[in-house]
């Protein structure tokens, strides 16, 4: 008796200890601490789960602008504005993956809340073993552990103690180099390469030879990283697998509709920079998830190939970043879907300008590129002002992209034509980037106002373009003054023309 | 430094080595006896020097001739953790067979616990067989009272590595990485920090292998005894690293003849063990000179000052010790940076009056720091383990109950190794 009561007492005490230390460091600790510890998604989801009918888990993919993009909205943004009696909230950091949304979602208050929709990004690359094994992981599991389901005194225990996958970061490429060298890939055909690491050995070994004979490192990194990022056959021991089935039966407990957003992929530069079985591994992993979680009961939106080449923002790497077309692309059929979930609300189409044409020819009346850009930035910011060469040009002035693609081994010329519609005639410059797998030809022409027709203020000019290779992607201009005073411009024509020899 | 499994085939080396030097020096007599622990001294130097110093000899090679050839020679050489601990500690078993204080140890059991006796292999203490070998040698029970003091030493062990040292680290890596940008007053604070942290990290780390042991049933030594409080360099090195300083002294120090020699024989002497303490703890010359300058603040103590000086009124010790404590930190200086130039940019730094960036002290360092300087200072006038023993039931567990906590839920965010685990 005399050693139960001993034993009890204290006990009693360290579990009495135990709650009043577990509520002294929530009420004075716990919030600096998820902001020391880059912790504080759960500081964002808390303040979400309370104010959004949607709540919409991504990673880069969601906020990553092109510097020169006129509409700078996020995907979540763009569908917020398409649906606007629902309010869909970001809680959103780069590189963060399923394992991040699994602990998060847990933390989702069951009864009070006002949120009803999850949709969690389904990056591809993700899954792949780069990922997986990347030396950030070892920082997002110590920010995770913040997250954990458990009383926050005992995760703030975790973390000082280091009670998350920690391993190092050589551990960690250990593991990386070993799934590539010995995981057999599938295909339901011949292919003479079966790993990743074959694979990858045979890109690097001088695929790709510039024209004095030298390898082009260039290509062959890129070509490279493609095999790394997607050659893979998903299955049920992939973690991430795992971490999404654990995610769907949390929402299901949690009685929350789930979207899965499939992000797009440049499949246009898998397949010419490393080959259509790449191609087939990419489309094989898609309807695996689209298949399974569909099976699940989960709203698979399917924007793979949604997204083309040109709008790519990161043109000579691996990334889901896309321009405000690419974006613009997937919230589409992002608020389509919950559209579907949501029958009886407001729904403002998003409209996508036809900007990457088909034909030789593109007219541009600016109003479906950027109608933001017509309404202030010409009227508001461009003019009268002075001295702003540099941001004119790279921002407020006029962006065009044309596909370059149908033109390979062609000889071009661009025939450029606005109309300077108020203010004074100024000079000019009319800047083209030549985008290429992995690189970015620029050349730019000045047109001097002296040299321009004061009458009608209608400028014209050419461009005689590089050669058109079978890596060349798009041109992209860019009009802006060179100084002093900008004037609108409307009716850009832009008119690519074969030169015959 | 790393772990790496074939590295324990070195382990097994000084153990085989060291026992069968033990037990032949033993038998033994005259020349062969010298013989036997020269070639086992050699086996055991050789395998440091190999690991420890062969790429700062080739570096320091380079250096001196300037050649480009010699840097073809580095070898990718990972230092095994501890090495520079277990190889001692296996040293002094031979040199006190050898002297004839110490009985070879016929048990290869014992003698391999006793260099890989897991709470002190990696970072010491550094014992002596006739303590350690002894004590393992005896039974061992199971007693709830050495539970419960290990588990003491081990929490407040904690508190000192987890809520003292990672949180000065972090502002004392933030003021190094680049002196030259912040306020004259944040580096001399960073240089003072560096002084607290490292003897609560080697101090934690200290306690926590004492704990384990005690927990074991095994006592291990003492390695500190609030030397920070000491009025003299020569106090300092009697309280700092307890185990190192007595390892030099009995095994370097006797052996170059002590004090019992010629003034300038007794000033060589005492420049070459500070010269070489100091290469014990890393290949680089920064050690080198942290402990060169030991040496020659002892030197000048000691031809300078009498005994006499060191008594007085309280305020004369007092001023005594902060003396001790600036000169023993600006003598850290060399020991944290990176090399002599990153050293003297630092020094350089602490009179920079241009600028006025100061970094933010985390507002749990200012309550972490006082409450550290009073266990620490005023606390416990003795050893912590003497204070706690003496306390009423409630207010022990209450002390360990907060220090626990304060040990996780004030540590640092950022992670940070034991600084000794690298020597």
């Amino acid at each position: 008796m005399k050693i139960i009561q001993y034993l009890f007492i204290r006990v009693f005490f360290v579990f009495a200890f135990l709650l009043g230390a577990n509520e002294l460091y929530k009420w004075f600790l716990w919030e600096s601490d998820l902001l020391e510890n880059s912790s504080d998604l759960l500081l964002d989801l808390k303040k979400a789960e309370k104010e959004a009918d949607i709540l919409y888990l991504a990673e880069s993919s969601n906020f990553t602008i092109d510097t020169s993009d006129f509409d700078q909205r996020t995907i979540s943004g763009m569908a917020d504005d398409a649906l606007p009696d629902l309010k869909i909230v970001a809680v959103e950091r780069g590189a963060i993956h399923a394992g991040t949304y699994l602990e998060l979602l847990k933390q989702i208050d069951p009864v009070n809340r006002k949120v009803s929709t999850v949709v969690v990004t389904l990056n591809l690359r993700s899954f792949n073993a780069t990922w997986i094994n990347s030396e950030l992981e070892s920082l997002l599991r110590k920010q995770e552990v913040m997250y954990y389901d458990y009383p926050p005194l005992f995760n703030r225990f975790l973390l000082a103690f280091g009670g998350y996958d920690n391993k190092s970061v050589e551990d960690r490429q250990r593991l990386m180099l070993e799934e590539w060298k010995t995981k057999e890939l599938v295909f339901p055909f011949e292919f003479k390469y079966k790993t990743v690491r074959e694979w990858d050995e045979a890109m690097a070994n001088g695929t790709y030879l510039k024209k004095n004979g030298e390898w082009d490192l260039d290509k062959i990194g890129l070509a490279c990283s493609y095999v790394k990022t997607y050659a893979f056959n998903l299955s049920d021991d992939n973690p991430r697998i795992r971490d999404f089935d654990e995610i769907v039966e949390v929402c299901k407990e949690k009685n929350l509709n789930l979207c899965f957003n499939l992000m797009a992929e440049n499949l246009d530069y898998a397949e010419r920079l490393v080959g259509k079985e790449l191609v087939w591994l990419i489309r094989q992993n898609r309807d695996f998830l689209v298949k399974r979680y569909s099976g699940k009961g989960v709203h698979v939106i399917d924007n793979l190939e949604k997204v083309n080449a040109v709008d790519f923002i990161n043109q000579d790497w691996t990334t889901e970043h896309y321009t405000e077309h690419g974006r613009k692309a997937i919230a589409k059929s992002l608020s389509e879907q919950l559209l579907k979930l949501y029958p009886a609300v407001t729904y403002i189409p998003l409209t996508i300008s036809n900007d990457v044409p088909t034909t030789n020819v593109y007219s541009c009346d600016m109003d479906s590129i950027s109608p933001l850009w017509r309404v202030k930035k010409v009227s508001e910011d461009l003019t009268g002002e002075t001295n702003k060469q540099a941001v004119l040009n790279d921002k407020y002035g006029v962006k065009l992209y044309i596909r370059l693609a149908p033109f390979i081994g062609k000889k071009l010329k661009a025939d450029v034509e606005y109309n300077i519609i108020s203010g004074d005639v100024t000079d000019h410059i009319l800047r083209f980037n030549i985008h290429s797998l992995t690189c970015v030809e620029r050349d730019s022409i000045i047109l001097k106002s002296d040299s321009l027709k004061q009458s009608d203020h209608i400028v014209k000019t050419s461009i005689i373009f590089p050669e058109i290779t079978e890596f060349t992607n798009h041109v992209e201009f860019f009009l802006g003054v060179v100084n002093e005073r900008m004037s609108k411009v409307d009716d850009v024509k832009i008119s690519l023309i074969e030169i015959k020899e | 430094m790393s772990f790496i499994p074939s590295y324990i085939l070195i382990l097994f080396f000084i153990i085989g080595v060291d026992y069968l030097a033990g037990i032949y020096i033993e038998k033994a007599e005259g020349k062969k006896r010298k013989l036997i622990l020269i070639f086992s001294l050699i086996a055991n130097v050789s395998l440091l020097g190999f690991f420890k110093y062969y790429n700062f000899f080739i570096d320091t090679i380079s250096t001196v001739t300037n050649s480009d050839v010699t840097k073809n020679w580095y070898l990718d050489i990972i230092l095994p953790i501890g090495l520079s601990f277990h190889t001692f500690q296996s040293m002094s078993y031979t040199i006190d067979v050898y002297r004839r204080k110490q009985q070879a140890e016929k048990h290869l059991g014992i003698f391999a616990v006793y260099v890989l006796f897991f709470p002190q292999m990696v970072a010491g203490p550094i014992e002596r067989f006739k303590t350690l070998g002894n004590e393992l040698k005896r039974q061992h029970h199971f007693k709830i009272e050495n539970l419960s003091a290990g588990i003491k030493l081990i929490i407040y062990g904690l508190f000192l590595k987890m809520a003292i040292a990672d949180n000065l680290a972090d502002y004392v890596n933030k003021v190094y990485s680049d002196p030259s940008i912040y306020s004259g007053a944040a580096v001399f604070i960073a240089m003072c920090f560096f002084s607290l942290q490292i003897y609560a990290d080697f101090f934690g780390y200290s306690l926590i292998a004492i704990g384990s042991a005690r927990m074991l049933d095994v006592q291990l030594m003492e390695n500190f005894n609030r030397p920070y409080l000491s009025a003299s360099i020569d106090e300092f090195w009697k309280k700092w690293h307890i185990s190192l300083t007595t390892w030099f002294r009995e095994y370097l120090y006797v052996g170059l003849g002590g004090n019992q020699v010629t003034k300038f024989k007794w000033i060589i002497n005492i420049l070459l063990v500070f010269g070489l303490s100091g290469l014990w703890h890393g290949a680089n010359w920064t050690f080198v000179i942290w402990g060169l300058f030991h040496a020659l603040l002892y030197l000048v103590e000691k031809v300078f000052y009498k005994k006499e000086s060191y008594s007085g009124t309280l305020l004369i010790k007092t001023l005594l010790v902060i003396k001790t404590f600036l000169l023993v930190t600006l003598a850290w200086v060399f020991f944290r940076a990176e090399n002599l130039e990153h050293a003297f940019l630092i020094f350089k730094s602490v009179l920079n009056t241009s600028s006025s960036i100061f970094p933010t002290i985390p507002l749990r360092l200012l309550f972490l720091l006082p409450l550290f300087l009073l266990f620490e200072f005023v606390v416990f006038s003795k050893k912590p383990e003497s204070w706690f023993e003496k306390r009423p039931l409630i207010m022990r567990w209450s002390f360990f109950a907060l220090i626990f906590f304060f040990s996780f839920a004030l540590s640092g965010i950022e992670k940070h190794t034991f600084i000794y685990f690298q020597f």
